[in-house]
């Protein structure tokens, strides 16, 4: 057996964790010790790097649905926000929350800040860290972060009273950085 | 703990003895070396010369190499310990898999990380053949076998240019 493939499983999979989760199921195919690798990998990037947009969505669907509930450490998102795929995004964030994501990364590039966050976002008590771009906060929601440590909104809009509610719901908040952002 | 109470006490540095599977004796300081969780817990429970029976000499020399760095990190030396750290790495691979292994086995977190980057970095947006190529990985799968698999993730395949190169 070849060097990398020799390596204890644990390791093959740190060593998965720094790749986009699209060639991490590309690995699949590299040879035997492998198929199966890239359904319990516990960190997920996924980045729009698809000629066509819907095959991005495809991808991300489908690897969620074989993956199941494996439990998730990090997820990330990186896209450019389109209207028609709100439905999908929220499903996807949906998923990350009910498997207990402690790190979750969505990066959303869009020509405003327009993207409504779904409830999910505003409740949860498992991430640690939080990253969150171009989000419109609404300032009738609740916030309860329990475990979140770390805090960072681009391009968002904030009223007063949401950074109250940020501070109220998350006790445990260390570090929270706000870069391009509007009232 | 109370042995790193008493050397305080003492000013003396207390020191460790790390004996590698070829039996080469590397003397160091208790404080470079509970970088590595492993041998943490075995000072913990008393051991002053801690064999290390999968680590050979060569190994054992750049893991040490690196806890002595590290051990010096700083606020201000971050743009040094960075610059070693690329250093480090550059070695073959042959050498990087026996580092990954010992620091799997020593657990030691960061170099862990370290060696984990840069193997991922070697794989990352490369073609499948590519991967096989600069790892040496030998295609177990007969032609039909390897079809099959390409076509159950042909999803992940499609609307993307893979880099070829071997670099």
């Amino acid at each position: 057996m070849d060097r990398l493939s020799e390596l204890p499983e644990s390791v093959l999979l740190h060593i998965l964790s720094f790749l986009t989760t699209r060639d991490v199921v590309k690995t699949a195919v590299v040879s035997k010790r492998w198929p199966h690798l890239w359904t319990i990998i516990q960190e997920l990037d996924f980045s729009d790097d698809f000629v066509q947009y819907q095959d991005f969505v495809d991808f991300v669907n489908r690897t969620l649905l074989s993956r199941g509930t494996s439990r998730i450490k990090r997820f990330g998102i990186h896209l450019f926000l389109n209207d028609s795929s709100r439905k999908d995004y929220d499903g996807w964030i949906l998923y990350a929350a009910k498997n207990n994501v402690e790190e979750l990364f969505l990066d959303f590039d869009s020509d405003c800040c327009e993207w409504l966050p779904p409830k999910c976002v505003y409740c949860n008590s498992s991430p640690k860290t939080l990253r969150l771009w171009s989000c419109w906060l609404r300032s009738d929601m609740q916030i309860s972060w329990n475990s979140l440590t770390k805090l960072t909104l681009r391009f968002s809009v904030l009223w007063d009273k949401i950074i109250h509610k940020i501070m109220v719901g998350a006790p445990k908040l260390e570090f929270l950085e706000l870069d391009w952002w509007g009232l | 703990m109370a042995s790193s109470s008493s050397s305080s006490k003492t000013g003396l540095k207390k020191m460790l003895t790390l004996k590698s599977s070829d039996g080469d004796e590397f003397e160091l300081e208790e404080s470079i070396v509970i970088q590595c969780q492993t041998i943490k817990h075995m000072v913990e429970d008393g051991f002053s010369l801690i064999p290390l029976q999968n680590v050979d000499t060569k190994t054992l020399t750049k893991i040490i190499e690196y806890m002595k760095k590290h051990a010096e990190k700083t606020e201000s030396n971050k743009e040094e310990i960075k610059n070693f750290n690329k250093e480090f790495v550059k070695g073959s691979f042959d050498d990087q898999f026996e580092l990954v292994s010992a620091a799997n086995y020593l657990h030691i977190n960061g170099l862990m990380d370290l060696l984990c980057q840069s193997i991922a970095d070697r794989i990352n947006n490369k073609s499948v053949r590519a991967v096989r190529e600069i790892f040496n990985i030998s295609n177990d799968y007969t032609p039909d076998e390897e079809e099959k698999v390409r076509d159950e993730h042909k999803w992940a395949h499609e609307g993307g240019e893979f880099d070829e190169s071997l670099d």
